[in-house]
């Protein structure tokens, strides 16, 4: 496959392109498996195999893909790639550039001590059906657990003479509880396995004994959740537990500071951003006590891929130091586009975010891991003991964001009333909602290392065609001052 | 561009030459037999998918892709145990899809069986065989095979797609604004079978959907947008959609912006805005699945079917023979024919669409339609029939709402919700623009909505609702263009950072 694909991009440059690369997804399989009130409700076995071209011509990109294996197919998805550059460079203000990287031959792994997909159906479904029937309870309705087990090889080969090969394993996995409360209305409590930043991501996971304590938490929780009262209307200081806080991070730094997004081309769906270009190195974005990072080079994540789509080695790079915005989410062109545009060197290297969901779409700004720095602020005891009039928050139950991320609106599954640095009792219902710097300049406590936890994302959607993108936030449980709550 | 038409065709020829739909059908009709030969009890689905975008941002052309997808989908079962699975694969490729069939079947002896698990009930069959390939609707009334494939969307030239946001470009030339949007188009297939039957039942159309945004870089970066979605090219109007940016864009630049205080406001809603509001109502209150697990806005025991849920001014049908709906399909991907499907009649809730067998032998109903490819029209009204018509028709202060971002539930099982206004919200009072307006968040409930309703415009137009998730699967709802509610709850606006 690497010969065809050398191949193909020598021809591809003696056709006009530029710059050329492939994605070839050569092993590309998910098994699925759930669980619901003791039955097995689903089990999957889906495979694919594809390639995605994507080439420079006129400085235009243009870029097909196709899942006919063979060279002259290939040749021909090549052919419509630059046949499409050529017509978008029809329309045209600025050519794109693509920053300088490395060249490299090199080779990625997700650090995996059991592959999933090695271990026996059989195996697999009797661990599911034991954590499940641990979650069940008479006064649930439904309760059950999901496994996706991801694997993919994927070769990429560009035109300046970079091989890269990587070889990912992920897991997607998660417990869900619903029961009626004493309104007849439904509430629920879901838990995302979450992933150890410094560990592996196979099958051990799934067989460690912590996950009867998830199981018996969430049955704890849930039925509590039944008889608590409504969260009421005011302003307090909100602590975001990290499930929580990886929300808030993804939504209101994350996708706030994707670069293409900052330039102004998802307007047209997912929206822009309230950053401007000149904010870089100056605006307060949020209070001292932030730090944040889109790093790529955690050991283990689903964010974790080694290299990016533009074949650039990941990288952990600071966004916002001591609350100053510093750098963005970028590509090769992106960093490109916005220095010429500001007339100024802001970026100067790709952060090594350019992803794409699939060998069939182009790859464009993504979360890697969107992480927050732990503090000095204590425990989470410490945090709540410091709290004179707060609520303790923890899971997205919804979520609603300004089309320029410069407000939200945030539904919890659970939360805790909080009075003079004890948990008085448990609330349901519970939403908050604010503007996006003013949020972030209120961070007054950052819980320490005890606190941060890696929460996995498997369903971030961008991008047109939509694409789905696999990250994580390492974050602590955060306090934050004064927040409308319950409205 | 003949040189794209040379190698889109050998490509498209390559795949395609061996994948006419007649050919689809009767390699699922091969695999049928072998697994019917083989003892096997199952089903088999083939979805492709040939798709084109161009998408625009500052004012060029940032992405051309096409895409090309065939995938088939296997579910097996023997008594009460299950399995599933999906591969990509070729025409040709009848060898991988049995080897596929057969890894699968070994799968399935591990599977735990499923006591409320149901036997597998054949597809619809056709009485005849009458697959018309052609550039119109011609679905014999007693058939169930459908091609409503439009031959230029099928075979586009990206430049055609190029040149809407060039001819917008052109237009708005000596204005400061940016030209982002999207423009795709393409066709979808799909054709079932499974082993109770012998015949393969299938699916053909192509589809367009475009949008355009105007951010205009002297006036604080204020965004307006424009949409259409269509099946046949000669439907697209690029005029048209250019003359509607014009007008907004004139509204925007010569009225003053205003905070308005939060509360309840009369608003009209454009039909982006209420067709968005009608889907996410529809997802908590017409699907059956959620209303049997009660994860809808309805409970089971204050709400059934036959109950007034709306205002008697709201009535919503999908009907496979409407003219009026855009991608209607007889069949669902299910298999199962799709009947005329009122789903609420002044105000009444008539139906809910059971699609999921798994759900529903769960809940021991019985699946009547497949609201995956669903097509839903809101009847119209007697309401304003133009938007200089609709600005005249209010005399009270009244809210402008053209498009609402990022709608979500805040709590689904009271219908409350959450979004923001975007793209241009106006003032409108004594039959005049007053003012534009900061992005507003509404914070409210379908109940209230969907109940408060004043009046729905005369005219019908029609909103993209596909999603760009997977696989192409256009979808539409039928929507008056504007539909006036009354006491919305507005909490807020993005005035702070806005
Ligand atoms: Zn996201």
């Amino acid at each position: 496959m690497l010969d065809k694909a050398k191949k193909l991009i020598t021809y591809l440059k003696t056709k006009g392109a530029d710059y050329a690369d492939i994605r070839i997804h050569e092993v590309d399989e998910e098994e699925r498996i759930s669980t619901m009130n003791g039955d097995i409700e689903d089990y999957q076995l889906n495979s694919k195999q594809g390639y995605g071209i994507r080439v420079l011509v006129n400085g235009a990109w243009g870029f097909s893909s196709s899942e006919i294996m063979s060279f002259d197919a290939m040749i021909a998805t090549g052919e419509i790639a630059i046949e499409k550059a050529q017509s978008a460079s029809d329309f045209i203000k600025q050519s794109i550039n693509l920053a300088e990287k490395e060249t490299l031959i090199d080779s990625y792994h997700s650090p995996c001590e059991i592959d999933p997909f090695s271990v026996s159906t059989a195996d697999k479904i009797a661990r599911l059906q034991q954590l499940d029937k641990q979650l069940q309870h008479e006064k649930f309705e439904y309760s059950g657990l999901y496994c996706h087990f991801y694997k993919r090889h994927i070769l990429y080969v560009d035109s300046d003479g970079s091989e890269i090969k990587r070889q990912l394993i992920e897991i997607d996995a998660g417990y869900f509880a619903y029961a009626t409360d004493k309104e007849g209305h439904k509430q629920r409590r879901t838990f995302n396995m979450p992933q150890n930043a410094n560990g592996t991501t196979g099958w051990e996971n799934i067989i460690n004994d912590q996950q009867f304590d998830h199981t018996l938490r969430i049955q704890t929780e849930l039925l509590a959740l039944l008889d608590a009262p409504v969260c009421e209307k005011e302003i307090c200081d909100v602590i975001l537990l990290p499930e929580m806080m990886a929300l808030q991070t993804h939504e209101t730094i994350g996708h706030a500071l994707e670069l293409d997004r900052i330039l102004g081309y998802e307007l047209s769906y997912a929206g822009g951003s309230h950053v401007e270009l000149e904010d870089f190195g100056q605006l307060q974005f949020g209070s001292e006590k932030l730090t944040a990072r889109a790093d790529g080079t955690v050991q283990n994540s689903p964010g974790s891929i080694g290299f990016d789509d533009d074949g650039v080695k990941a990288r952990n790079v600071t966004l916002i130091e001591k609350g100053r915005l510093q750098d963005a989410i970028t590509s090769r062109q992106m960093i490109m586009e916005a220095n010429d545009k500001a007339g100024k060197v802001i970026f100067t290297a790709s952060g090594a975010t350019s992803r794409s969901q699939n060998y069939s779409n182009l790859p464009i700004e993504r979360m890697n891991n969107i992480n927050v720095d732990a503090g000095q602020d204590g425990s989470l005891q410490d945090i709540i003991a410091a709290t004179k009039n707060g609520l303790l928050m923890e899971s997205p139950r919804s979520w609603s964001i300004g089309s320029n991320r410069e407000n939200f609106h945030f539904a919890t599954e659970i939360a805790w009333k909080i009075k003079d640095g004890k948990i008085t009792n448990m609330v349901r219902n519970a939403t908050y909602s604010g503007d996006s710097l003013p949020f972030w300049r209120s961070l007054d406590m950052v819980g320490n290392q005890s606190t941060w936890e890696l929460q996995p994302v498997f369903h971030c959607g961008k991008g047109q065609p939509n694409q789905i993108m696999r990250l994580a936030h390492g974050v602590p449980a955060c306090r934050f001052s004064n927040v409308q709550v319950g409205k | 561009m003949q040189t794209q038409d040379k190698a889109q065709d050998k490509v498209i020829r390559s795949a395609a030459k061996k994948s006419t739909m007649q050919s689809v059908k009767m390699q699922l009709e091969q695999i049928n037999q072998f697994m019917q030969a083989q003892g096997i009890t199952g089903s088999v689905a083939y979805e492709q998918e040939t798709s084109h975008m161009v998408r625009c941002g500052r004012s060029q052309i940032s992405l051309n892709v096409s895409e090309q997808g065939e995938k088939y989908f296997i579910e097996l079962q023997q008594g009460k145990q299950k399995v599933a699975g999906s591969t990509t694969a070729q025409i040709d490729e009848l060898d991988k899809l049995k080897t596929f069939v057969l890894s699968l079947n070994e799968k399935l002896v591990f599977m735990p069986e499923v006591a409320h698990r149901r036997p597998m009930m054949p597809i619809a069959q056709a009485t005849l065989d009458n697959h018309v390939d052609s550039t119109t609707d011609k679905t014999l009334t007693n058939g169930l095979d459908k091609c409503k494939v439009d031959p230029a969307l099928a075979n586009l030239d990206s430049k055609r797609l190029v040149d809407l946001f060039k001819q917008c470009a052109e237009y708005f030339k000596n204005e400061n604004v940016e030209i982002s949007g999207a423009f795709s188009a393409g066709i979808q297939r799909y054709a079932v079978i499974n082993t109770l039957v012998e015949k393969a039942l299938s699916y053909e159309g192509s589809d367009y959907n475009v949008e355009m945004v105007l951010q205009l870089l002297d006036h604080d970066k204020k965004e307006l947008r424009v949409s259409d979605v269509g099946h046949a090219l000669n439907q697209f109007d690029s005029e048209k959609l250019i003359k509607h940016l014009a007008k907004m864009y004139q509204i925007k630049t010569q009225t003053p912006r205003q905070e308005i205080t939060p509360g309840e406001y009369d608003v009209i809603f454009y039909a982006d805005a209420f067709a968005d509001l009608t889907n996410y109502m529809g997802y908590l209150t017409l699907y059956g699945e959620s209303y049997e697990y009660g994860m809808g806005m309805l409970q089971k025991d204050k709400h059934k079917v036959g109950n007034k849920l709306f205002s008697d001014k709201l009535s919503i049908v999908d009907d496979p023979e409407d003219t009026d709906i855009l991608f209607n399909r007889p069949v669902g991907r299910n298999g199962i024919k799709r009947p005329h499907f009122p789903l609420i009649s002044e105000g009444v809730l008539n139906n809910l669409f059971y699609s999921e067998k798994e759900d529903c032998d769960r809940f021991n109903v019985a699946l009547n339609n497949d609201a995956n490819v669903a097509g839903m029209k809101v009847q119209t009204g007697t309401g304003p029939a133009t938007f200089d018509e609709m600005v005249k028709s209010c005399v009270k202060p009244t809210l402008f709402i053209p498009y609402i971002h990022y709608m979500n539930f805040t709590n689904a099982a009271k219908g409350e919700f959450t979004g923001t206004s975007r793209f241009g919200t106006f003032l409108i009072e004594q039959g005049a623009i007053k003012a534009h307006l900061y992005n507003q968040r509404i914070n409210d409930s379908y109940h209230n909505t969907f109940n408060n309703i004043e009046w729905l415009s005369s005219t019908l137009t029609h909103i993209n609702t596909s999603n760009t998730y997977g696989m192409r699967n256009a979808a539409s709802i039928a929507c008056p263009l504007f539909v006036k509610v009354n006491k919305v709850k507005i909490t807020g606006s993005n005035k702070q950072n806005g």
